[in-house]
């Protein structure tokens, strides 16, 4: 009972999701500016696209205001969330939007990435009001300045840690993504009993699969050597056996799906097949562990946890849909880099 | 005896702050720990970060310490201007006037340094020199972040090309040694900087003076150039005061006021500000000490102290801080040569105590020389606080005690009248009565040994131990058969024996399945894995093992030996003694004695003091001390 007001509080937003035709009327406009405009008319994503008009509707911006508007359900769940505990850890849990936003700001402050970007774009009220200390942090004009503006955050003392011994930008980003996965871990302890189990399997999973993601994507694609990758794994490792994941780092060839699968002989065995990419593998497993261990245990943690899952899910499912439309794929293409699950 | 401890929350006001520290902490023996460190991950609770305002003032006075410690007299209350313009009126002259203390100052800052990192691999007991020797290995001492630490624990502990050694943690670094092959170097060497390792280097020497050895022996040898230094710049001192114009008593007081402020700001560091304004110090103290504090906290206001009741959720283990009477502390110093004991343990000081001296005046007994070496004991530990003094002057009572029973003062076997033994005529009763004495007191070692395992709850080894019961059961059983059969000839069926010694040896052998057995083997995740060896080396493994335990009974049983043998000895050695002074011929040289019994007390002393610890450590030590325990080091010693 002590979650019934939340639940049904998620229970309403559920009804703002995007359905199935949804997402197939959006893969059938012609251009970004007409998609922008489609997706600013959903229930869910008019409050944050308010102010992309004409030409600031592009695809970069759209991204960033549909992550925005993360923050505005977060606060939304957030009212409705009673007892200390499980609010440290929805905080936790969500801290990981935050870490994104910071990563933006620290991009910002370095000059490594400008675009097409404005200060005001980032400062809106409802993240304001999630970090107050947002404005600052924007308007710190060199990397100390900016690491000073973090202290009295919990980033701070990670973050000096290596800031200290000339850690790169990229460094110091897997830096927050570490202290992101190992906090979450640790404030796992706040529950007890079988709420705890379920919540262990869900952070657990999904900090198995991060690794087995980092790894391929960081050989793959950065082509790091083996010894380098070390430093970005989790040392978290719930039902994906270190030794396995060692195995996969010293891999050579990751181009063979049938390689990672002989490399991965754990129960993550067929996640990553050839039909579905690396990200609809990771979807597709997390949703059925949120459904299972919901359905197991009725956790109103598990519950609030699983619609920011379903919301980011969506967030990432438009983002690849106004992708496919800039390149001018046919509706039907487009549908086939969005992973939507069955039921609800 | 071991004191018990309590873990204590000390909280209240930050404003309240530096009163908690000066009436309660720098009064109590609290052992502080970081409360940061005890609160990892509580985001609640920061440390004060703030930076002691003290520490150039600090710094400055530390210039007149040695003037300031050497005045006497009644010190009169200063205020922090007076303080703060006598030192750097002070420093001011000792800038213009001697500019060679400067150099001191550079000199001791770059040893305070090296002494700094060299004291994280304090534990390390391996000449630094020699593990840069190896031919094909090469071995990188160094520091790298806790996360960086965690991941390398996660993923690479067990790489066959990483040997990987942890010295110390001080909750923001691990301080660590790895090796690797020769041609590895690269690759472990950019996987480790990966991981923001940084390598430390140790100078080979500092300020002309060889580092050699052990880090130990580095930080040594390091510790005496600075006090050195201190002593010289001290020299340079003395008489600035009359240049200043300050009286002696205002150095001296304004030195202590900054002190105690400097002090009062560092032990700030400890705490743990909450968000909501309150400080929090968390420490251990013992159990009576907590006990009076608490009495005191209770009638002060703004202050909490909460006494944490269960001390398994603390994150720092619970430091030994041991408590004797007057007879048994002095044997404490041969405990803490060997390793301070852990505070789950029994305290082995009354064992060591009683043994030690009962052996030593065995092997060591005479009247008169037990006498002297006990005066001479007493005097040195008077005079010189040497702590190895104190326990000479016991084990010199227990020689005269067994003087008498042997009837010897200095030699002369006739002066007293009476006597229960003499060792060297009845060889054969002394050497029985020394190994029943030895198995006896290898019974009690291992008493100490079920009795530890039982306080851990360490439900295997209390079981079926080699200094368990099945081994104490087997022990029992050989001793006895040996009795029975040599002794009083009576015929034990063979079965009989093949169970009495055969059934604890198995129990013995098959320690870890039966270990399984008794504790339910249920949780099973919790458990580590055991390193699984194949069939045939496992059992061979066994076998060896087995055989080690039957040899080690055999032969600490018959070290005892050497009670008798030293008792004997030192009958010899005076005998000879007393021949070539002449005393059997009824013209006795008494030089000649004086110079005899002065070279056999040296020799004998030396080497029954050597064998008696050997019994000690070796026969002993090695059946029930576990060790591996902390001191209680309270803050109020760290400031003096």
């Amino acid at each position: 009972m002590e979650y019934a007001a939340l639940n049904t509080k998620i229970h309403a937003m559920h009804s703002r999701f995007l359905s199935y035709e949804d997402f197939e009327k959006l893969s059938g406009t012609k251009s970004v500016i007409e998609a922008g405009r489609h997706i600013k008319q959903l229930p869910g994503y008019a409050g944050v696209m308010r102010n992309l008009e004409g030409e600031r509707l592009k695809r970069a911006r759209i991204e960033r205001s549909l992550n925005l508007s993360l923050f505005d359900d977060y606060m939304r769940l957030h009212k409705f969330v009673t007892g200390y505990k499980f609010c440290k850890f929805l905080e936790a849990f969500f801290m990981d939007n935050e870490i994104n936003l910071i990563k933006i700001i620290l991009g910002l402050v370095l000059g490594e990435r400008t675009e097409d970007f404005s200060q005001e774009e980032l400062l809106n009220e409802k993240v304001s009001a999630y970090m107050p200390n947002l404005s600052k942090l924007i308007n710190s004009k060199t990397i100390s300045g900016f690491m000073e503006n973090l202290s009295g955050t919990s980033y701070y003392k990670p973050l000096m840690r290596i800031y200290n011994r000339d850690a790169t930008i990229f460094q110091l980003e897997m830096q927050l993504d570490l202290f992101y996965y190992m906090n979450l871990w640790d404030k796992r302890k706040l529950f007890t009993g079988s709420e705890r189990r379920a919540i262990e399997h869900i952070i657990g999973t999904q900090i198995d699969l991060r690794n087995i993601m980092w790894v391929y994507r960081f050989k793959r694609y950065y082509s790091f050597t083996p010894e380098s990758v070390y430093a970005f794994l989790i040392p978290i490792n719930y039902r994906l056996k270190a030794q396995d994941l060692v195995n996969l780092v010293s891999q050579k060839d990751l181009e063979n799906q049938n390689v990672l699968n002989k490399v991965l002989i754990s129960r993550y065995k067929n996640i990553f097949n050839e039909a579905t990419s690396l990200e609809s593998g990771y979807y597709q497993k997390m949703e059925s562990v949120y459904s299972k261990t919901f359905n197991a245990t009725g956790s109103g943690a598990v519950f609030a946890m699983h619609y920011l899952f379903l919301k980011k899910l969506e967030i990432d499912n438009i983002t690849n849909i106004i992708e496919s439309v800039r390149y001018g794929l046919s509706p039907q293409e487009c549908m086939k880099h969005i992973y939507y699950p069955e039921k609800r | 005896m071991i004191e018990k401890m309590k873990y204590i929350n000390l909280a209240g006001p930050v404003n309240e702050i530096d009163r908690v520290i000066e009436t309660y902490i720098s009064n109590y023996e609290i052992q502080l720990e970081y409360a940061a460190k005890e609160l990892y991950n509580s985001e609640n609770v920061e440390a004060f970060t703030d930076p002691n305002p003290y520490v150039r003032l600090f710094e400055d006075s530390k210039n007149f310490a040695e003037t300031a410690l050497s005045y006497s007299g009644k010190l009169y209350p200063i205020q922090k201007e007076e303080a703060e313009n006598i030192i750097t009126r002070a420093v001011d002259a000792l800038d213009t006037q001697k500019s060679e203390l400067k150099k001191f100052d550079e000199k001791r800052g770059e040893w305070a340094k090296v002494l700094d990192v060299i004291s994280h691999f304090a534990n390390m007991h391996f000449n630094i020199e020699d593990l840069a020797k190896f031919k094909n290995f090469d071995c990188v001492f160094g520091k790298i972040p806790l996360s960086g630490f965690m991941q390398f624990e996660a993923y690479l502990y067990n790489d066959a090309n990483i040997l990987f050694e942890k010295f110390d943690n001080d909750g923001e670094n691990v301080w660590c040694v790895y090796f690797t092959p020769k041609p590895f170097r690269e690759k472990v060497e950019a996987m480790f900087s990966s991981l923001h390792f940084e390598p430390v280097d140790f100078p080979a020497e500092v300020g002309g003076t060889k580092l050699l050895g052990t880090p130990e022996d580095s930080m040594f040898i390091l510790r005496g150039k600075i006090a050195n230094a201190n002593s010289k710049a001290a020299e340079y001192v003395e008489d600035l005061l009359d240049i200043v114009g300050v009286t002696h008593e205002r150095m001296a007081a304004a030195c202590r006021f900054v002190k105690d402020m400097y002090y009062c700001y560092e032990c700030r560091k400890y705490a743990g500000k909450t968000s909501y304004g309150y400080f929090m110090f968390m420490g251990w103290m013992s159990e009576t000490d907590a006990a009076k504090l608490s009495e005191e906290v209770d009638k002060d206001e703004g202050v909490v102290l909460i006494l944490e009741t269960n001390n398994d959720s603390i994150l720092s283990k619970p430091p030994t801080k041991l408590k004797n009477n007057i007879i048994f502390r002095p044997f404490e110093f041969l405990i803490r040569m060997y390793g301070v004991p852990s505070y789950g343990e029994l305290d082995p000081t009354p064992l060591v105590a009683i043994t030690y001296s009962l052996f030593f005046g065995m092997m060591f007994g005479d009247v008169g020389q037990g006498a002297v070496l006990s005066a001479a004991g007493f005097l040195l530990y008077k005079f010189k606080k040497m702590a190895l003094g104190s326990i000479l002057g016991i084990v010199g009572i227990s020689s005269v005690v067994f003087g008498f029973l042997y009837g010897s003062v200095f030699g002369f076997e006739d002066i007293l009248h009476s006597h229960i033994i003499k060792p060297a005529e009845d060889i054969m009763k002394m050497v029985m009565f020394s190994i029943s004495l030895g198995a006896v007191t290898i019974l009690v070692c291992m008493g100490y040994s079920i009795a530890n395992a039982a306080k851990k709850k360490q439900l295997g080894k209390m079981l079926f131990g080699s200094n368990g019961i099945a081994g104490m059961l087997f022990y029992i059983s050989v001793i006895a058969c040996a009795l029975a059969i040599v002794v009083f000839k009576i015929n034990i069926p063979a079965a009989v024996i093949v169970l009495a010694v055969g059934l604890p040896l198995a129990a013995i052998a098959f320690k870890e399945p039966l270990t399984e057995l008794v504790t339910g083997g249920g949780n099973g995740r919790k458990r580590k894995k055991k390193q699984k060896s194949g069939g045939g080396m496992g059992a061979f493994v066994t076998v060896m093992e087995l055989v080690e335990v039957i040899l080690s009974f055999f032969t600490n049983t018959l070290s005892f030996v050497r009670i008798a043998g030293y008792a004997i000895c030192h009958a010899g050695l005076m005998s000879v003694v007393m021949m070539l002074s002449g005393a059997e011929n009824g013209s006795t040289n008494f030089i000649g004695i004086i110079l005899g019994n002065a070279f056999v007390m040296a020799l004998e002393g030396l080497i029954v003091f050597i064998q008696t610890m050997r019994l000690q450590y070796y026969e002993m030590f090695s059946r029930y001390y576990e060790g591996g325990g902390k001191e209680l080091i309270a803050y109020k010693d760290i400031k003096n």
